[in-house]
Order: C-alpha cells, then structure tokens, then sequence
C-alpha cells in the first residue's frame, strides 16, 4: 500500500468536506429561495472547518454540536458535550473584557482568558483556511 | 569555658581560633547595621565567647565557633553582654556597641532565612545566613584599628566566609580602606572555601553593601538584607558582581522583587517590595499574566498588521476586528456561491473534482480521485454508505488513488473516533458519493486528463 503521503492536509479535509456539501446542496435546493441556500452554504462552509479540524479544538466541537443537535442527533450531542466541571472556572477567569471575543468564538463561554487566546488563534487560522478555500471555488466557478 | 573565653578575649592568636575555620556552617550573623561595622573585632570576639556557653550548651551546631553563636545568642539574650563584661572586662569596649548590635539583631529577627545554622538550635529565629557569614568575616575586617592585631589571627579563624568577604572587596563601603588593608592579609587564605555558601555570602554580601548605603533604618536594612540573601541562597548563579556602589538599588531592585517573589512562599518574614503583593496569589498572577502575554504574541503574528500594536485593549479589539471581518466573509463568499450555483447546475461536480486534482497536484502528484467511481452505486442506508464507499475506494489500483483513499479512510475513522460525528462525514460524502457514482463517465474522463 502506498502510504507515502500518509497525512492529508488540513485544508484538504476541508475542501473535501466542503466541496461534498456544496455539491449536494446544489443538487437538492434547486427549488430553494436564494436565502436558503446561502444559510445552507454557510452551514456547510462551518462544519467543513469544523471537521478538518479534527475535534481538537473546543470551538469545534461546538460547532458540530450545534449541528448534530439541530440534526436531531440527541446521543452524540450528548458524547460531544464539554465536561462540565469547567463551568466552575468560569467566574474566575472570564474577567477579561474579552467577552466579546467570547461571543464571537464559538464554545468559548467557559474559558479563561488563556485558553481563550488559544482557541481564537486556532479559530483565525480555520477561519482563514476556509475562506479561502472558497474564494478559489469561487473563482473556479465563476471562470467555468 | 571561661578559660575559652578569656583565651579568645585576650589572644585571638590562639589555637583555639583555629577553631573558628569551619567552613560549613560558621556562618556568621553579623547586623548589616553600619553602625555595627564600627564595632571592633574585639567586641564581636568577645559577644561571641560571651555567649559561647549558653549557645554552646543549647546549640546543636557541630561547629565550635563562639563567634557566629554568640552573635546569635546576642539577639535573644542581651543579658549575655553583661556577661561578657564581666568575663572579659578587657572587651568592656564593645559594651556600648553591643546594645547598638543588640538592636540591629532584635530586628533582623524577623528574617527567616534557612540555613543549616538555623537549625544549629534555639537560634530558629535568627537568620542564620550565610552571607551573615561573609558579613561577620567583613566587620572583622572593618573592626577598626585596634582589632588589626587581633583580626589575622581572627581572619584565619574564621577563613572561609571572612577571608572570603574580604576578598571580594568592597568598594562602596566607608571602610574600603580597611577592607583592603585586611585583604591583602586575607587574600592568601581567601578563596579557599570549600564553603559554597561564602560563594553566596560574597554575593549577598557585596548586594547587602550596597543596600546598606542607602539610608534606610536598621529594620529596612535587615529586611534589606534578608531579602538578599534569600535571593542569594536561591539564585547563586545570579550573583553578579554589583558594583555595590550601586546608588539606587533600582536595577537590583527588580532582580530583588522578582527573587523575592518567587520566595516568597518559602520565606514568610520578608517585607514585600514596594507595590508587590506578598502572598501566593500574586504569584499565580504572573503567571496568568505570562501565559496571555505569551499567546497575544501569537495572536500578533496571525493577525495582520498587529505588529506594532501594543497593549492588550488594542490587540484584543484587533483581533475581534479580524474574526469579525472573516466571519463576513465566509457569509459573503457563500451568498457568492449560492448565486453562482444555480446557474452552474451540475458543473459543480467538476468543479469539485478540477479542484480536488488541482490541491492534489500540489500534495501528491496527479490523484485519480474519481476512482470511487467504478465502483457500483451504493443506495444503502447512510451509514452503510459512508464505510463501504470508503473500502471500495481503498481497492483501486490506482496506488495513489489507494493511498488517498486509505488516507480519507484513516481519516474518516479518525474522525468517527474522535468526534463520533459520522452523520455530518455522511451528509458531506453522500453527496460525494452520489456526485461520484452518477458521474462515471465524467469524473474518469476528468481523472485521467489530470
């Protein structure tokens, strides 16, 4: 077995995933209002990240609760959930002014001001990857 | 004893000054009082033998120094002076000094400093320090005048941590003078300590005499001092060669509060720095503090044009500006594609597929990513779709094409172990696969070009 490129890519998860729901968004909201479908693409443009990440941030798995749950997906939601016992760091270390920061980061009401660096720099970095993945299938698109 | 202390009272020269030479612990106390340093190496002789035998008698101290003990014991028992005046009326001189000794060591009872010579008996709460060591070696050495003929002899006595300290010098003392006279009888038997704590008692001696020059009371000195010579007894390595004339202790002062700092949790007694809090919450503090610092670097190099920025308010709303802007954008460039999609219409599949090969051009040479596609449609049910999907896909012959798709499989199972979120891996495959499966013709026409 050729196992000479034996790690994907990051982004390559990524564009994998995304390119995966993109497709099958454009196959099955043909008859969708145009706000639908950009709600949709979004979704999928979050979750893609999500997953190239590889559940090793907290915003992440976030995300993907948030999906599961609204996929109805009760059990696994459950599996994803953040222990609990964080909650009782949360007066401490979340003081920072940073709540808006907090807000914007998904899954990062608990943290302290650290960690809370830490998952903005890992959410920057997906976030970049992403859009700019999308920015080349855009021009990909647009140049067919 | 008596016969000691007269002997040590009357002639230092004799043998029993030899006593003294021990290295380990004879550490001395000596007050950091300036006044003190006035005081004559007789006096300090003869507060020693006074008390030799009260701390003799309690002390555990193996070492046989009347000297160190005796000034630990003049702390707590000013009555001893008493005594020596009336053992030794020949030291009635350091009398009057004495009390002044008294109440330079009643304060610097306060300093907890550990030392084997702590132990050394009901002197707990004296500082036993070494570098107490190296400044009773140095007082000798000051002792003025009339002391000259005793402080060789007394010198040799106490050769580590005396001879030491004289060595070492002491330029911004007022008694440089005298310094230098007794280093140069010193020299010879300097150095020669296999005592590692007159390496720190140097150190901490040279930083107490600067700290001594600043015109702070007696208790501030001691505090002073106890401080250094706590940083000394924890940062050997850190004893640089002040120039203890230093003026401001300001750049000392901060090596200082940062050793005291992080001492803090051993030594109780110290006297905090002016504006640090002395307790371990302060502690745990900066090392919060550090730790952010640390990441807002970071965060400084992904997120552009922050490099001169600094402070944490500023940074922190550059950085809720970036995510801000990307978050628009991923919006925008989705509205981007909802509008281009229906128009595209089934292009979509090559584009997927054009820049599928084009990223792994970049990775892994030409990728015959469509080889999922000779394989039979699969209409099972979701999850039987995802895994199948893969083991087909692993089977090509394609060795690239295996490897990728081993690759995607380790992934997708990675995946599944970790985030156990195999729905979502299904709805994003299940219509790679369904794009794959219906576009045979398509995909391996675009696979085999590239």
């Amino acid at each position: 077995m050729d196992l000479e490129h034996s790690s994907i890519s990051k982004p390559m998860i990524m564009a994998f995933h995304f390119l995966g729901a993109l497709s099958h968004i454009q196959k099955t909201t043909t008859h969708s209002t145009f706000v639908c479908r950009c709600h949709r693409i979004r979704c999928a443009a979050y979750t893609s990240m999500a997953l190239s990440t590889g559940g090793h941030s907290a915003w992440s798995r976030a995300l993907l609760r948030g999906k599961l749950r609204r996929g109805g997906l009760r059990k696994r939601a459950v599996i994803l959930q953040r222990p609990r016992k964080r909650a009782v760091r949360l007066e401490e270390g979340c003081q920072d002014g940073a709540d808006v920061l907090r807000r914007l980061v998904p899954g990062s009401a608990g943290m302290d001001s650290a960690e809370l660096l830490d998952e903005t720099a890992d959410y920057i970095r997906c976030l970049e990857e992403q859009v700019s993945l999308m920015r080349s299938i855009v021009n990909v698109v647009s140049s067919l | 004893m008596d016969m000691h202390k007269k002997d040590h009272c009357h002639s230092l020269k004799s043998e029993d000054n030899l006593e003294y030479s021990n290295p380990g612990n004879s550490s001395f106390l000596l007050p950091n009082n300036p006044s003190i340093r006035s005081v004559s190496g007789n006096s300090l002789i003869a507060i020693g033998q006074a008390n030799q035998s009260d701390s003799f008698s309690s002390s555990s101290i193996p070492m046989d120094d009347p000297f160190s003990i005796g000034f630990w014991n003049q702390s707590t028992k000013p009555t001893d002076l008493d005594l020596c005046k009336n053992n030794s009326p020949e030291c009635s001189n350091p009398v009057n000094r004495n009390s002044s000794l008294n109440a330079e060591w009643n304060s610097s009872d306060s300093f907890s400093v550990g030392g084997t010579l702590l132990q050394a008996a009901n002197l707990s709460h004296f500082p036993a320090d070494k570098a107490f060591a190296g400044r009773a070696a140095r007082l000798s050495c000051f002792s003025n005048n009339s002391v000259d003929g005793m402080m060789s002899p007394f010198s040799l006595a106490q050769s580590t941590s005396l001879c030491a300290n004289a060595a070492l010098g002491d330029e911004s003392r007022a008694q440089v003078e005298k310094n230098k006279e007794h280093k140069n009888n010193f020299d010879g038997v300097a150095v020669s300590s296999d005592y590692p704590s007159s390496c720190i008692a140097l150190g901490a001696v040279k930083r107490k005499r600067s700290n001594e020059d600043m015109p702070l009371d007696q208790a501030q000195a001691a505090s002073h001092v106890s401080r250094e010579m706590e940083e000394n007894l924890e940062f050997e390595q850190n004893a640089e060669p002040n120039s203890p004339s230093v003026a401001t202790d300001k750049p000392k002062g901060k090596q200082i509060k940062d050793s005291n700092e992080s001492l803090k949790d051993e030594f109780i007694h110290i006297r905090a720095r002016r504006g640090q809090a002395t307790n371990s919450h302060s502690l745990a503090e900066r090392v919060r503090r550090e730790k952010i610092n640390e990441r807002m670097k970071l965060l400084q190099d992904l997120v552009p044009g922050c490099s001169k920025v600094t402070g944490k308010a500023v940074m922190l709303d550059e950085i809720i500006n970036y995510v801000q802007s990307l978050q628009q954008q991923v919006e925008f460039l989705s509205m981007k594609l909802a509008a281009i999609n229906p128009r595209l219409g089934i292009d979509i599949d090559s584009v997927l597929s054009k820049y599928l090969l084009q990223s792994f051009h970049g990775t892994s040479g030409a990728m015959a990513f469509p080889s999922s596609s000779v394989h039979p449609p699969m209409h099972t049910s979701q999850q039987g779709l995802v895994q199948p999907g893969l083991q087909a896909m692993a089977n090509p012959p394609d060795s690239l094409g295996r490897s990728m798709n081993t690759q995607l499989a380790a992934v997708h199972e990675y995946k599944e172990s970790k985030m156990q979120v195999s729905n979502s891996w299904e709805e994003g495959l299940q219509g790679v696969m369904q794009m794959a499966y219906s576009n045979n013709v398509n995909l391996n026409a675009h696979g085999l070009q590239q």
